[in-house]
């Protein structure tokens, strides 16, 4: 069962009651919430999700705060087990809130993988990894690269490696765009797979995109590492691949790491050998997706 | 929404009944265990009993996780314990250890899978000015304050101001008493430090009956609960292992407290251990201290308002009754604190001016950027 299987009115309920229990990509939340947008929400990204009889990872409250805040200014509170880890957003970021709290329930609490900040998609059975600080455009070219190019999305955020370096643990959650790339990528995408942009946010404009049911579906196949490429988007810049040592991809990678420091040894290992498998590149591109596409594809 | 019964405190008393649980079970047991921040405190208890098999297999990476978290924290720690005693060996102070880094370096139980922010030291008054010295020389930093914030500290409080070390990031807390300088139960340094004990590495940690007395006092008069549960565990596991060392500890523990003034401490600690782990205390303990009360009724309302906050629930912020316990607990702590002509210009300060200020701070601040 899906959780498009159950009216809308149903998934407000669970909600409300006993909290709504999902797949989120390679884990499993339990959201309770009373809040509209985040029921909506839910329904838009999550529609194809899983929906869960077990015990889940995450057990996610999201509720309006109360007193006056009731009523000057709303706001919305993140509990993770009844721990409130952030301070409290403007109320109309709840649905933004909840996708960030679950990369934080992730990032902060698996240390089973070694986990990067990075896009990570996949074709004919090989994983291209895409770090990127933000602003470098690794959001827009990793939609491009799924949306356009027949790509598999594994996650538009999290990159999980497995500790023996072998593999990559898919984590297909909603994509998160920001700013301009949101009339990039709906230039190309289906509007349903939208939720409805959040202005004012820390990050600025927010908009969050479901991924498409292949990925979805396909949540537990692990997938071998061959490429890492580091984009920048330049306007004006002409296109172009560099090749870039292992030893600099490396030390870029455990920066770009949640828990390198936390694994130690292990930690390291884990990027040396996943390190021993992958070609790495430097992308300068000026936002011709086109081409970004033809250039991630002759790699493979 | 969610209920919440104690699952938690089932495991802590028989750990062995989790070979009969069914999934319901380990849904509370993971969520009071993250809402306690004792995940890899259950770790520990589920491979020492040898029955992390029976986790539910989808669940376990929580509790090994969690463990990562705790080995690496641990190896921070004690390379952190090597440069203060390095910093400080020139001065030829040796400090005190208290708290977590104190169970860590003496092998405790209540060390395993315990997670804390700040390495904390006790010196005598005599060697404080040298002790933040040698630390200032090796690199450790104090974190600026504002007048007020730097008087509270140097003259009312127990400690200076955190010092950060600039190579490591971690924050030592220099201690020079262990109750509040102003407070209404003054403690004398010295009686404290004449106890001290020194293991076969030379490393000093304060005597067992001090330790149980300095986590109990910490838990029962800060007025935070945050890590309470996790607090009084910890207590609980020092009396477990210390009474199979010393059958007389406990009474031993009340001759210490008599001594020092700690009679409503100790009552209301291990009143709190026999309720929450059937904890066995003989009564005549209890009974010699409920003497030194002005009212036994009020001493038993505080022990409910404890219970109440005490106890794992991962709806209490959302729970009335838990949020008066935790504000007239909050109030006590205060009242106990600080005598009323320091608290009432304190508290004016921290609700008006101080909000104020950082107002205004914050403002310059962005402006700047």
């Amino acid at each position: 069962m899906i959780v498009q299987d159950l009216s809308s009115a149903e998934i407000s309920q669970s909600l409300k009651t006993t909290g709504l229990s999902f797949r989120a990509g390679s884990f499993t939340v339990n959201v309770c919430s009373d809040i509209a947008t985040v029921a909506a929400g839910i329904s838009t990204l999550y529609g194809e999700s899983e929906i869960i009889t077990k015990v889940c990872d995450f057990n996610i409250s999201l509720e309006k705060s109360l007193g006056l805040r009731k009523y000057i200014k709303p706001q919305v509170q993140f509990y993770l087990n009844g721990i409130e880890p952030f301070t409290p957003l403007p109320f109309s970021q709840a649905l933004p809130l909840l996708e960030w709290g679950l990369n934080w329930c992730v990032t902060n609490h698996c240390h089973e993988y070694l986990i990067i900040h990075a896009a990570v998609v996949e074709k004919n059975g090989f994983a291209l990894i895409m770090p990127g600080q933000p602003g470098s455009g690794k959001s827009t070219l990793c939609a491009a690269l799924v949306e356009v190019g027949g790509w598999r999305l594994l996650s538009d955020e999290l990159t999980i490696v497995h500790l023996d370096g072998e593999k990559i643990q898919p984590n297909p959650r909603p994509t998160s765009l920001k700013n301009q790339s949101i009339d990039v990528v709906k230039s190309f995408t289906s509007a349903d797979r939208f939720t409805p942009t959040v202005h004012d946010t820390l990050k600025g404009s927010v908009a969050h995109l479901k991924p498409l049911s292949i990925s979805i579906s396909q949540f537990n196949t692990p997938v071998t590492p061959a490429l890492i490429v580091y984009p920048k988007y330049e306007q004006g810049v002409e296109s172009c691949l560099t090749e870039l040592s292992k030893g600099d991809s490396f030390i870029r990678m455990a920066d770009h790491s949640f828990n390198y420091s936390i694994l130690g040894v292990v930690g390291f290992n884990a990027l040396a050998k996943l390190h021993d498998k992958v070609n790495c590149y430097e992308f300068h591109y000026d936002g011709n997706i086109e081409q970004a596409i033809a250039t991630m594809d002759s790699l493979l | 929404m969610k209920n919440s019964p104690l699952s938690l405190i089932t495991f802590i008393c028989q750990p062995q009944s989790v070979i009969n649980w069914l999934p319901y079970q380990w849904d509370e047991l993971l969520q009071q265990a993250y809402n306690t921040g004792l995940l890899a405190r259950t770790f520990a208890i589920l491979k020492e009993h040898n029955i992390f098999e029976f986790v539910p297999e989808h669940l376990k990476w929580h509790f090994s996780s969690a463990n990562t978290v705790f080995l690496a924290h641990k190896q921070d720690v004690l390379l952190e314990v090597e440069h203060i005693e390095r910093a400080l060996k020139p001065a030829g102070i040796t400090p005190v250890f208290l708290k977590g880094t104190a169970y860590l370096l003496e092998g405790a139980k209540c060390s395993q899978g315990r997670l804390f922010a700040d390495i904390d030291i006790f010196v005598a008054k005599s060697d404080l000015a040298s002790t933040e010295e040698m630390l200032r020389w090796s690199g450790w930093v104090g974190k600026k304050m504002n007048e007020h914030d730097e008087k509270y500290y140097r003259d009312w409080m127990h400690e200076i101001p955190p010092m950060t070390n600039t190579r490591s990031g971690m924050t030592i807390d220099v201690h020079h008493n262990l109750v509040p300088l102003v407070s209404r139960m003054s403690l004398n340094s010295d009686e404290i430090l004449a106890d001290v004990v020194v293991n076969e590495q030379g490393i000093k940690t304060l005597s067992s009956e001090d330790k149980v007395l300095h986590s109990a006092s910490h838990l029962l008069l800060d007025g935070e609960f945050n890590h309470g549960f996790r607090d009084l565990h910890d207590i609980y596991l020092l009396i477990v292992e210390y009474t199979a060392e010393d059958p007389s500890f406990l009474s031993k523990l009340q001759k210490r407290a008599v001594f020092l003034g700690f009679e409503k401490i100790f009552y209301h600690c291990l009143k709190l251990q026999q309720y929450f782990f059937s904890l066995s205390v003989e009564e005549h303990l209890f009974v010699e201290c409920e003497k030194k009360f002005k009212s036994k009724r009020l001493t038993n309302s505080v022990l409910k308002l404890m219970i109440k906050v005490l106890t794992p629930n991962i709806n209490k912020h959302r729970d009335l009754s838990v949020n008066t316990a935790l504000f007239l607990l909050f109030v006590r702590s205060h009242w106990l604190k600080m005598p009323i002509h320091i608290l009432i210009p304190h508290l004016l300060y921290k609700s008006f001016i101080a909000p104020i200020k950082q107002r205004n701070l914050d403002k310059l601040n962005i402006e700047e950027t």
